[in-house]
């Protein structure tokens, strides 16, 4: 036990290194949720019942005040087409829009998205319809990825960078999504799909 | 005779779901009553294990075990296939004896 705890705190260091202070590995954060869920909730806790603006809906959720936004809208929400990879700022496969900015969801507290408009790889295509996004479209088409676990981020980075730059150039989008990463190292079939994306997302 | 894949555009069966995030990869399933490991990694580059206790560990509330590797199954004595890996001995050095054998 004690080596395990002594893990914890130097993977806690490391991610303050990277994210704000206070954010803790939520890992541990996830383990003790199966905690909470037999009525002892972690010593110190403070929950409270916030809205958070997810995909346009206003969706009411207990937060912890160590919670990631990426295990609040897996974990708490169900919105599990946002991944986590990493969990420490390195992959993007959790990126998803905070008003219009990608982010690396796994180092955002969910606190800190409140009031704010975020969106994930689930309220990208039309509801109503069900007509995909134009991202999403140019996956479709082009079929840019292998096991496809690190396409959210991909795509939401690429939705956010767009709205910066329409018509970019194959080594603009690069440099755009240089933030993901790919297991499968299928970078140029990705970078071929979301190039189809920000094609058809032009008309 | 003709191709139905060959040289035919078509999508793959899950790709929809996958770009709508609907797809289910491993992490992505909950099932009642299903348990959550975490694994002990050694925090020494080179050490030897004399015991291990446990009991603290299962005290802890919604703990339903601990796994160690008395719980593994006996090292195999035959080998049956070329390029088995051998265990010496379910103390010994497992760093060495995942090595394949030549």
């Amino acid at each position: 036990m004690t080596e395990d705890i002594d893990a914890r705190f130097s993977r806690r260091k490391f991610i303050q290194g990277i994210v704000a202070a206070g954010t803790v590995a939520s890992s541990s954060a996830y383990l003790f949720r199966s905690a909470t869920v037999h009525g002892q909730p972690q010593a110190g806790a403070v929950e409270r019942l916030v809205t958070l603006r997810v995909n346009g809906q206003d969706r009411r959720v207990d937060l912890m005040p160590q919670d990631t936004l990426a295990m609040v809208l897996r974990y708490k929400l169900g919105l599990t087409g946002t991944k986590l990879g990493c969990d420490r700022a390195e992959c993007g496969a959790c990126t998803v829009l905070i008003d219009d900015v990608p982010h690396y969801s796994c180092s955002v507290l969910a606190h800190r998205a409140r009031g704010k408009n975020i969106v994930t790889i689930e309220g990208l295509a039309d509801p109503a319809s069900g007509k995909l996004h134009a991202v999403q479209q140019g996956v479709v088409d082009e079929q840019g990825f292998q096991c496809a676990f690190c396409m959210s981020g991909f795509v939401m980075a690429t939705v956010g960078y767009l709205k910066t730059n329409p018509n970019p150039t194959r080594q603009e989008l690069a440099h755009g999504i240089s933030g993901n990463l790919c297991r499968c190292q299928d970078y140029d079939k990705i970078l071929t799909a979301m190039m189809r994306g920000a094609e058809l997302s032009r008309g | 005779m003709t191709n139905k894949l060959i040289g035919q555009n078509y999508t793959t069966p899950d790709l929809v779901a996958k770009v709508t995030g609907q797809a289910k990869y491993a992490e992505d399933y909950r099932v009642d009553g299903m348990l959550f490991c975490k694994l002990l990694l050694s925090p020494y580059p080179h050490a030897r294990v004399k015991r291990i206790d446990a009991s603290r560990a299962l005290a802890i509330p919604g703990v339903k075990g601990i796994l160690t590797a008395d719980e593994l199954p006996a090292p195999a004595d035959v080998v049956t296939d070329l390029g088995q890996r051998l265990a010496a001995n379910t103390k010994g050095e497992k760093a060495l004896t995942d090595e394949p054998v030549y």
